[in-house]
């Protein structure tokens, strides 16, 4: 009799620890047998999908899930006792679940197994990601934010180069129209020089456009959406921009651009702010350099699975001093400017699962590059040739 | 404008468009130009000996405005300088002014603006070669004189009396009129007034 008695005691005195364990658990904890019907349901999971444990216990664990998750449940637990292929155990999954509400909400899975005998039941360990994921997106809208921003702030700094672009067309026609009115004027009749006037005229007043198009573009407010992007297109995008800039330094921008370059996935605005940043930073850089005529080179290039963007300039280079702390809000040497278009440059690059770094260049100045990783299967065709 | 006529205006603007509105306008008025995109294209081409005048752009990549001037400056080329100048420029165009430019105007501009400029310019440019043709043949007068007229010249110049000066060279006053009125021919002038501004005109050289 105690040789029968104490083991059930002990069992009893576990299943008490279990309960305790799975009602303090702050995570949802959902068991389930081979068929996969609920069997518990802690007090985690009552609270986390709104129903009562009385409600789900003998219910399929379906109900719990999202599609695609409900409709292929049963096939891959089918699967997992006929081969023993797991697709979810031992691994933590982000999926998605459903509450009682009928609301889908994104979760963190864990499964575990447990055999004891001739069935077996499977634990799950959910975890609600509703808050880390608004707090995910809360923390990129602020910095989507920040850098629209920023694109505001670096074409502030460029107004004065902006005006200069402007007002280059705006010039050209007012002498193309006083040269036409003086050619009307005289009794020579000369259609041929009046009809160069008018064309030129027409086509000055759209390049005027375009610079205003340009500028309007790139400052837009638009939906941050990382698609794929041809990094030599979308930097030739905003050359028009970035020759804004240089020109009026008189300084020239030299690009030259590897062929067949793998795609990324990237936003294309935010890539062209951190460019323009950078080659903003060069104009800066050389303003009173000697070997101003060296120009800016924008070079692209494929490295280890990733496409790099460097920008080397031939400045007064970055203070030793300084080092990394340049990529630091608030850090500036210039007069002008909040010191920001680094910092912003490198949140939008590390959000590309990028880095941005800066070395010194060999001929004198310094190159700073944006490395972004290459779209992944075109990586694995890489690998192939 | 006939009175600079076979005259040439340069144009040095980086704007395509700029430039050809530029070349366009001074069509009108049947000014010839020769318009150049660069500083340097501009210095392997132009010609000094022709009657000119240069409109550049004062802000260019590669070799700016100012670079164009120092250069002209050190080359001792006189061509009168137009600089155009856009917004914001005006700190430069003083500079450019301070260097010897003759004037700037600011983009955009009128075209009576500018073209009274380039009138201007242009007729600076031909006072300044007539003034050189007049310095040379001063020159080439004096150098006609011997040494005993020089000395006579000088003093004559410096409004000595002849009485003063035969005392001075040591010669009678006959002989000093006598060089006197060989200097005043030699030189192709007929009055001490002329004598002297010529003189005057010849150190410029």
């Amino acid at each position: 009799m105690t040789d029968k008695k104490r083991p059930d005691a002990e069992e009893r005195s576990a299943a008490a620890e279990l309960e305790a364990l799975l009602t303090a658990a702050v995570d949802a904890i959902v068991t389930i047998d081979e068929r996969g019907v609920i069997t518990s349901f802690n007090a985690a999971a009552e609270k986390m999908f709104g129903y009562a444990s009385a409600d789900v216990i003998g219910v399929p664990v379906t109900r719990l899930m999202g599609e695609p998750y409900r409709s292929r449940h049963q096939q891959y637990l089918e699967r997992y006792l006929e081969t023993g292929e797991a697709h979810i155990i031992g691994l933590g999954r982000e999926v998605e679940a459903v509450r009682k509400s009928g609301e889908v909400f994104p979760i963190s899975l864990s499964v575990g197994e447990a055999a004891s005998g001739s069935h077996r039941r499977f634990v799950g360990i959910i975890r609600d990601l509703t808050t880390d994921r608004a707090a995910e997106k809360e923390r990129r809208s602020l910095e989507e934010r920040l850098a629209h921003v920023g694109r505001f702030s670096l074409m502030g700094e460029m107004a004065a180069g902006i005006a200069h672009e402007i007002n280059q067309p705006l010039s050209a026609i007012t002498t193309y129209a006083q040269a036409a009115a003086r050619l009307i004027a005289t009794d020579r009749h000369d259609k041929e020089a009046l009809a160069e006037a008018c064309a030129a005229i027409a086509k000055q007043a759209q390049r005027a456009s375009q610079v205003i198009e340009n500028l309007r573009n790139f400052i837009r407010k638009h939906d941050v959406e990382h698609r794929r992007i041809d990094m030599n297109r979308t930097i030739k995008d905003v050359l028009p921009l970035i020759d804004v800039d240089a020109r009026t330094a008189g300084i020239a921008i030299d690009a030259d651009f590897a062929a067949d370059l793998p795609q990324v996935e990237a936003d294309p605005v935010q890539i062209q702010q951190v460019v323009l940043n950078l080659t903003r930073n060069a104009v800066d850089a050389m303003r009173g350099s000697q070997a101003k005529e060296r120009g800016i080179q924008i070079t692209t290039s494929r490295r280890d699975g990733h496409v790099e963007v460097a920008v080397a300039d031939a400045g007064t280079g970055v203070s030793p001093r300084l080092g990394d702390a340049v990529f630091d809000p608030f850090v500036t040497t210039k007069k002008e400017g909040l010191g920001v278009g680094l910092a912003i440059s490198r949140t939008i690059v590390q959000a590309h699962d990028g880095t941005l770094s800066f070395r010194e260049n060999p001929l004198g100045g310094t190159i700073f590059s944006m490395s972004l990783p290459v779209v992944a299967e075109q990586q694995e065709a890489d690998g192939e040739n | 404008m006939k009175s600079v006529d076979a005259t040439l205006v340069y144009v040095v603007d980086d704007d395509d468009a700029v430039r050809d509105s530029l070349r366009l306008l001074l069509r009108s008025v049947d000014l010839p130009s020769r318009t150049f995109a660069s500083a340097d294209e501009f210095l392997a081409n132009y010609d000094a000996d022709v009657p000119s005048c240069l409109i550049a752009d004062i802000r260019m990549p590669g070799m700016s405005g100012l670079e164009l001037q120092e250069e002209l400056n050190r080359r001792k080329v006189e061509m009168p300088l137009i600089f155009i100048t856009g917004h914001g420029d005006v700190p430069m165009a003083v500079k450019a002014m301070q260097a010897g430019a003759m004037d700037f105007i600011q983009k955009p501009f009128r075209d009576q603006d500018l073209l009274d400029r380039v009138y201007r310019a242009l007729q600076q440019d031909s006072d300044k070669r007539e003034a050189r043709k007049e310095a040379r043949r001063a020159q080439h007068g004096l150098d006609q004189l011997t040494p005993r007229e020089t000395e006579v010249m000088e003093r004559v110049v410096r409004g000595q009396a002849n009485k003063v000066i035969a005392q001075d060279l040591g010669v009678s006053q006959r002989t000093v009129e006598l060089h006197r009125a060989r200097v005043m021919h030699k030189m192709g002038v007929r009055s001490l007034a002329d004598l002297v501004r010529l003189v005057g005109t010849a150190k410029q050289l």
